[in-house]
């Protein structure tokens, strides 16, 4: 029954980290519309915010980057709680079949024995793909948290670039920077928890 | 699989979870509900075991497993709640709300944890955080214990397979031209639906709610007048024939 435990808490973890990677997702595509308005802004403030033009487009590689790692640690994730799902109903087979009162008649092959023998060897095959794509999906967090750390930088110089602009601009450029850094340590946070929930499968 | 929300005020909202285009083909598409109030969920007709793992991170983008205290499933069938068992190591305090009748044959999906609530034959209510839901008895459509649920407030009428229709994956989760959608439900109602007498009893007790959105298990969702058209074709519709198309 342990077992049995262990595919479910796979299955219910990885979900909980494509859940985690959804909520990632939607505040980049808030950060990237921040950078677009943040361009828009920057053209009409002329050659003082020229920096901050170049800002945005950083802006914009970061929302993109979180948006691509979403989605490939979502179909990492889908396909990793189907295998322990499958994982899961494997080993109730396994317990059930355990519990057969089969004795094979002299000379004739066992055949629980051949079904026991097939199921056994997909149950190693998939606890093989389980453990190869949670280390997939654990590096793919630690990738973009490592990638994420620009946000930060990026926020601060984005201050600067700021106070440099024309006074009437400011205000807005500074938001800007609020809504970037504000992000990213939301985005942040939610890989956090993500990789939380992975911790106690390694 | 995609998600979409039905409705939305303050802490109570609706959402439809369905299309999935990574689904088997072999395997017939539904539509999975859920109802947040506050800080409880029910989850209505979680479908079959081979979408649990998409329902299960779908739902989780919007809820906690702690919250799903309840799953609902309106009739026996396998695309309904044959996912019960793996749902059962996730959800072990939840309840299971269905029809009487089905308790000891459900239970042969693997019901170790959760706890069943038979819903009697005349239907209930169900406290659902600060609002109540209703089970709406539709016995024999198609199942012979078969419920609906309806929100009075949301508006929204879940009709399990009433109004179900056979479409493709990437049909819009409305409905957009009702005749158009009469053949892709006309064969499914005619051959599944046993007798006509329940229908009729059942259009006459709908008839009676405010109905905003009916919100079938497969296929697009009705909304506005076309509620009333879909209940007008419905009761013009004979049914309870084993004819091949
Ligand atoms: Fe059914
Ligand atoms: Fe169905």
């Amino acid at each position: 029954m342990s077992q049995d435990n262990n595919a479910a808490n796979t299955f219910i973890s990885v979900a909980h980290v494509a859940s985690e990677l959804f909520k990632a997702q939607s505040i980049a595509e808030e950060l990237s519309i921040t950078s677009k308005n943040a361009r828009a802004l920057a053209v009409r403030a002329g050659s003082t915010a020229a920096g901050f033009n170049e800002i945005t487009r950083f802006i914009e590689g970061l929302s993109k980057l979180t948006i691509e790692a979403a989605t490939s640690v979502n179909t990492i994730a889908i396909s990793q709680t189907k295998i322990a799902a499958n994982l899961f109903r494997t080993h109730g087979f396994i317990v059930r079949l355990n519990k057969v009162n089969y004795q094979a008649k002299e000379n004739q092959p066992d055949i629980i024995d051949n079904i026991f023998q097939k199921v056994d060897s997909e149950r190693k095959q998939l606890e093989r793909k389980i453990s190869s794509s949670l280390r997939e999906l654990i590096d793919r967090l630690d990738e973009t948290k490592m990638e994420l750390r620009a946000t930060q930088v990026v926020s601060v110089v984005s201050r600067v670039e700021a106070s440099r602009a024309s006074e009437e601009f400011q205000g807005s450029l500074n938001s800007v920077a609020d809504k970037v850094s504000s992000a990213g340590s939301r985005i942040n946070s939610h890989l956090e928890t993500a990789r939380k929930h992975l911790a106690h499968l390694q | 699989m995609k998600a979409i929300s039905l409705y939305q005020k303050g802490n109570h909202k609706w959402y439809c979870f369905g299309r999935d285009p990574d689904r088997d083909e072999k395997i017939i598409d539904t539509n999975q509900y859920m109802v947040m109030n506050g800080e409880q969920s029910i989850i209505l007709d979680p479908g079959g075991i081979e979408l649990f793992s998409q329902m299960l991170t779908s739902v989780l983008r919007y809820t906690t497993l702690d919250e799903i205290t309840a799953l609902f499933a309106s009739h026996q069938d396998p695309d309904i709640i044959s996912s019960l068992g793996l749902w059962d190591q996730c959800l072990p305090k939840a309840k299971l709300y269905s029809p009487w009748i089905w308790e000891s044959f459900l239970a042969h999906f693997g019901m170790s944890n959760i706890k069943f609530e038979g819903i009697p034959d005349e239907g209930s209510s169900f406290q659902l955080g600060n609002t109540s839901l209703q089970f709406i008895p539709a016995h024999y459509l198609h199942s012979s214990g078969n419920f609906n649920v309806y929100d009075k407030e949301a508006k929204i009428l879940m009709s399990g397979d009433i109004g179900a229709a056979l479409d493709k994956d990437d049909a819009p989760f409305f409905v957009e031209d009702f005749e158009a959608h009469i053949p892709k439900m006309e064969f499914f109602h005619r051959r599944w639906m046993p007798s006509n007498k329940p229908k009729d009893d059942w259009i006459a007790s709908v008839r009676k709610l405010d109905i905003e959105i009916l919100a079938p298990q497969h296929g697009g969702l009705f909304k506005g007048e076309m509620v009333g058209q879909f209940l007008d074709w419905f009761e013009r519709l004979d049914v309870g024939i084993a004819q091949n198309k």
